[in-house]
């Protein structure tokens, strides 16, 4: 077979030539997205952007933590409460050989916020840019239209490409003609839905990239995934489903990497509607007042789950239990927020507290294509409800695409919804997901559960406008805790990334879940 | 003949027009894509925006009377996920999927059409007993269950086969096939034994009901009994009665392969149209499901075309539908 | 029966002919086989409550911390042995297997009946009265064929909202079409031959020409696909709920056990997914045998 004998030979030259660095090692990575679109400013969504970073560089780098490092920008410091002012690396080619520059920069970002007809556009990471003023080849301004601290996390998502591209269409991309960044991969082909191929860029800024060819195979369905690395089609794979990281890690021939992530699995609760749609009392009719609203019977709720027996059983161990909504490491974790414990004494006084000592009914929702296990987890949800005296009803998992848009429009009661972060803290977060839903303002754009605190908004508010990063975590920090103690939303767990890779090869598993050739090492063939 | 054929073709264009209301509507009930791709990070002016530059803020009727009129001119819309033209997406997707299909339905008829035959004129056998019995596999096993154990033996446990995508493809006429060279046959293989196994039984049981039931009609026995030779009451009596059941069913069958090898072509990663629809439908992406079912529907239009044809082959009794 | 009515001689023959019938089944071997198996399922089902060690859709019963234990294991305190070992919500297999067996068989055999009764009729009616009945019946049924399974389901999943009746819904407006194209393609085949022609010039009324003889001549083909797509519904189903649009996960049917079962396969957990499996094939198997036996008793052409 192709692989193996490739393998074998790269073995042998090893054997022989120990002291080289440079040799031919070619790596196939199969993946769990497939690559809908190369134009890498139509969406945020991981069909248009999975295999950009390898090609594209970005202003900054997201390193392992989630913290940000230089990128394609080497410094940046807010000029005024308006204004960013950027300095450029010098010396970076494009694999057309074409220098780059401050153009670039603008054009990219100009271009990214262009793109309307996209139902997930790019413009998300723009949307505060007002304008970009180049002021030399090497330095930009960014100018907003409000104060943005969390500027470079946004922009920083941002792919530049050569300012000539400022106009090509999608089609360009698709075609390879505009496949053009500054990353250390040069694009080579595409097969829709099958995979892509990329080659060495010899002249990557960051030093010599550590293989001569890739492909990425897309495989979207985790077993087939799993198998084709056992068989060897595959040299390292992502999203491992936890049923097989105990598998895979007992064979010798594999290896697994794992890391929490910041995905986020937590329960929302309705606390709009006086009579909520999915809550009843024990005979199943409906309920005059909402429970929920009660902050000690969500307190309750929390505390009859078993976060551990989850994570250990349902998730094999792939999974940390959570309290708050910050991983630790992300801006805004608070270490004085720690899951709720396993505690059906202190519910159930909580329950009889706020008037309801025999329970109440609940319908319990979630999504059955989204989250690796989560109809299980919420089932597991639903057995430790049960037995803390709530009468649950049933367990509904549907098809995201009917979920998210019932759960967007306030039509469940109690639902498990996955989120995670592509920032550094919990800004975006708490101001999307818990700030009072406005119109006006913008502000809780997501708060499907109308959890709505002044405090809370007030930090949140502030945290908005604080460039100093400390003072801006504490901020965040008191935001969180403020939220959590009203238990606006349960956390369950985080779910942990894991890649695979065959003997010879290794991976870096990264806290923001991504999938790439930077973070595959090429260990030898021992 | 010709009005015949153009009456066809006229029934198709509305069978289309019905269709594309029926998407228009049953999309809208489901939902918007925006709500179902929209990043959490972004702010209701993003989402909004999004809404408007894709006409979801417009009533459902005239985002209807819109498509309609670019219909006329050719164009079916872009597809929200490729950002291509949907129709593009798809032609780009056909002939895997084509591939896969034609390969299913070839093994269905080398395999089931003569098992069929011999479990037919020896329904008592231990080898017809054997068949009957394991054709039953073919169709009670899930498929992604049978995809994953062809590929935990044939690709995990012996090595033999590849089970990821489709190898090596070489260009005909612009088209990619895999069938070509030997590491696409490779490929090709598991795919198209996983997606195969369910038409394999259902010819071998169609086959075999209707060599047992042309046996026991008196032209056989009168064949027999004029001492005709067994292999030609094989081939030109008895099948050529029993073949009306098996291409209707065959013919069907290849629709439906093309259709819903969604699980087949996600269990062996095979880049065609049936992965294609099932994720256009996770996320709403009204434009491939609009145009991936026009094609579907003129697909069983000329399906059911050819069938009708072969009929009046097979049996010069059996008239077109307008003939009478 | 008593014969008090004029029709008296058809009634007359019910009773000998249902003895053929038992006669007939005792005779093939096999064919018995089927039927005592199919039998006790169906009582196994029926009666599940009272041989199953748990329910399995109580989830007061259920608990993760004996979740995935492998065939022969017990409970923590030793009450319960769970034979076929647990999935990983903690639901016994043996005890999930005949309470899910239950919902499959219903929606199973439900809707491939009831789409088999819809679809036969329109493709008789269609293949005999032709015209622009029959083109706007298979026209209709091209529809049908090419569109997907799965946007069918969300369709009625997103409008009338989920329940098992709905699956039996959408299974039967997907699968009708299949019984009228089979059904229209065996009536015109019988359509000219002699005897239908023969009962036209008598004068027969049409319905009874449709009922008695168009039907029963193409009854084995019919019979041939209606096995099939017994099991096919079943496998259907579990297609379906495995995406979240067919039965509720807290109750799942054989095929959503299969489904459930299937990921932990490379794991090793065998169980999970096979005995599901093993008790779908055996089902299916007995459904084959007596559907197969059942079309060479109800074939007009094969009395000797």
């Amino acid at each position: 077979m192709p692989w193996n004998l490739r393998r074998l030979l790269a073995g042998l030259i090893v054997c022989g030539t120990a002291s080289s660095p440079a040799f031919a090692v070619d790596v196939v990575m199969g993946r769990s997205t497939p690559q809908s679109v190369l134009d890498p400013h139509y969406t945020v969504q991981p069909t248009g952007v999975a295999i950009a970073p390898d090609i594209f560089d970005r202003l900054v780098r997201f390193r392992l933590d989630l913290q940000l490092e230089p990128g394609l920008a080497l410094s940046w410091k807010p000029v005024d409460d308006l204004t960013w002012e950027l300095k450029l690396r010098p010396e970076v080619s494009f694999h057309d050989g074409s220098a780059f520059d401050a153009e670039d920069v603008a054009a990219s970002i100009r271009r990214a916020g262009s793109m309307p007809e996209s139902p997930s556009p790019m413009s998300v990471n723009v949307g505060a840019v007002d304008d970009v003023d180049v002021v030399d080849p090497l330095t930009v301004r960014i100018k907003t239209t409000v104060p943005t601290p969390l500027l470079m996390d946004q922009i920083g998502q941002v792919f530049i490409i050569p300012s000539e591209y400022a106009e090509a269409t999608t089609a360009d991309f698709n075609s390879g003609k505009a496949m053009i960044g500054t990353g250390p991969y040069k694009f080579v082909s595409w097969v829709p839905n099958e995979r892509v191929e990329v080659a060495r860029f010899d002249g990557w800024w960051g030093g010599e990239p550590e293989f001569e060819k890739a492909t990425m195979q897309f495989i979207t369905e985790p077993s087939s995934r799993v198998a084709a690395l056992l068989s060897g089609q595959v040299d390292v794979i992502d999203a491992v489903p936890p049923a097989d990281v105990q598998t895979l890690e007992a064979n010798p021939d594999v290896d697994v990497f794992s890391i929490p992530s910041v995905r986020l699995l937590y329960l929302h609760l309705d606390l709009k509607n006086d009579n909520s749609p999915f809550v009843t009392d024990k005979n199943g009719d409906p309920l005059s007042t909402n429970p929920l609203k009660d902050a000690r019977v969500r307190k309750a709720l929390s505390l009859l789950i078993d976060r551990q027996a989850i994570t250990d059983r349902i998730l094999g161990g792939g999974a940390a239990p959570a309290g708050q909504v910050a991983v630790k490491g992300q801006g805004g974790f608070s270490e004085s927020l720690v899951p709720d414990p396993f505690d059906p004494e202190r519910a159930r006084a909580l329950l009889a507290e706020a008037g309801y000592p025999d329970g109440f009914g609940l319908t319990l929702h979630c999504a059955v294509d989204r989250d690796v296990n989560s109809p299980q987890a919420l089932q597991a949800v639903a057995q430790m409800f049960a037995r803390g005296g709530i009468k649950v009803n049933a367990v509904d998992c549907q098809p995201y695409s009917v979920y998210s848009g019932a759960a967007t429009q306030g039509k469940y009661s109690v639902f498990l919804w996955g989120r995670n972060d592509s920032v550094s803290d919990v800004t975006l977060n708490l101001r999307n997901g818990y700030m009072t839903f406005d119109k006006e303002s913008g502000f809780g754009s997501f708060n499907r559960g109308r959890y709505s605190n002044p405090d809370f908004d007030g930090l949140v508010k502030q945290a908005l406008q604080e460039f100093d990063q400390e003072k801006r975590y504490g901020l965040l920090r008191q935001a969180s805790e403020v939220m959590l103690n009203d238990t606006a939303v349960i956390p369950v767990y985080f779910l942990n990334a894991s890649w695979a890779a065959r003997e010879g090869f290794s991976y870096d598993a990264n806290m923001a879940v991504n999938t790439g050739l930077q973070y595959v090492h090429y260990t030898g063939n021992n | 003949m010709a009005t015949w054929l153009l009456r066809r073709m006229f029934q198709a264009a509305l069978v289309i027009l019905a269709m594309t209301v029926l998407v228009f509507v049953g999309v809208n009930v489901i939902g918007n894509p925006v709500d179902i791709m929209i990043s959490p990070d972004a702010t209701q002016e993003v989402r909004q925006r999004a809404i408007e530059a894709l006409g979801f803020d417009q009533p459902l009727w005239r985002q209807y009377l819109t498509f309609l009129g670019n219909a006329v001119t050719g164009d079916i819309g872009k597809s929200y996920v490729f950002n291509q033209p949907a129709l593009d997406v798809i032609l780009q997707r056909l002939p895997a999927t084509l591939e896969l299909a034609v390969s299913a339905l070839l093994l269905s008829i080398l395999i089931g059409l003569p098992l069929g035959l011999l479990a037919g004129f020896r329904p008592d056998h231990p080898t017809s007993r054997a068949i009957m019995a394991g054709s039953i596999f073919g169709f009670s096993l899930p498929s992604f269950w049978v995809g994953l154990m062809l590929i935990m033996t044939f690709s995990v446990y012996l090595g033999w086969l590849p089970s990821i995508g489709r190898g090596q493809t070489v260009s005909v006429l612009g088209i990619e096939v895999s069938f070509l060279t030997l590491d696409g046959l490779k490929h090709l293989a598991l795919p198209a034994l996983n997606l195969a196994l369910y038409q394999i039984s259902m010819v071998l049981r169609l086959t075999r009901a209707g060599v047992r039931e042309t046996l026991h009609q008196d032209f056989i026995k009168f064949a027999r009994a004029k001492g005709l030779r067994p292999r030609r009451i094989v081939f030109v009596h008895v099948l050529k009665n029993i073949l009306i059941p098996i291409v209707t069913v065959v013919g069907l069958g290849f629709g439906h392969t093309v259709a819903f090898s969604v699980v087949t072509e996600t269990v062996f990663a095979w880049p065609g149209m049936g992965k294609l629809i099932i994720d256009a439908i996770n996320v709403l992406d009204r434009p491939i499901i609009v145009a991936y079912l026009m094609m579907i529907v003129v697909l069983f239009v000329v399906i059911n075309l050819l069938v009708d044809l072969t009929y009046t082959l097979l049996d010069p009794r059996i008239r077109l539908e307008t003939q009478e | 029966m008593t014969n008090l009515t004029d029709s008296a001689p058809v009634r007359e023959c019910e009773p000998s002919l249902f003895r053929l019938f038992v006669a007939d089944f005792i005779r093939s071997r096999v064919a018995l086989l089927g039927l005592v198996v199919f039998t006790i399922i169906i009582l196994a089902t029926v009666f599940a409550p009272l041989i199953t060690p748990q329910d399995p859709y109580d989830l007061m019963q259920l608990d993760i911390m004996d979740g995935r234990l492998p065939p022969g294991s017990s409970n923590f305190d030793g009450s319960t042995t769970y034979i076929l070992g647990t999935d990983d919500q903690g639901r016994d297999m043996f005890s999930g297997i005949l309470y899910g067996l239950r919902t499959s068989l219903i929606v199973g055999v439900g809707s491939a009946l009831l789409a088999a009764l819809v679809g036969t009729l329109l493709g008789l009616v269609a293949a005999y009265v032709g015209g622009r009945f029959e083109t706007f019946v298979m026209r209709l049924v091209d529809l049908q064929l090419s569109f997907p399974t799965i946007l069918t389901a969300l369709m009625i999943l997103a409008v009338l909202g989920k329940s098992v009746l709905n699956v039996v819904l959408a299974l039967v407006i997907v699968e009708w079409a299949t019984y009228a194209r089979t059904a229209r393609a065996a009536a015109l085949a019988e359509r000219r031959r002699d005897y239908i022609v023969a009962a036209e010039t008598l004068a027969i009324p049409s319905w009874r020409i449709l009922l008695r003889h168009l039907l029963p001549n193409c009854l084995p083909s019919l019979i041939v696909v209606a096995t099939i797509q017994i099991a096919s519904a079943i496998a259907l189903e579990a297609t379906l709920s495995f995406l979240g649009i067919g039965v509720p996960i807290t109750e799942p049917s054989l095929g959503l056990l299969i489904a459930n079962g299937y990921k932990y396969m490379l794991a090793g957990d065998y169980w999970v997914s096979l005995f599901p499996g093993v008790a779908l094939l055996v089902v299916i198997v007995s459904i084959n045998l007596v559907g197969d036996h059942l079309r060479d008793i109800l074939n007009p052409k094969n009395k000797s």
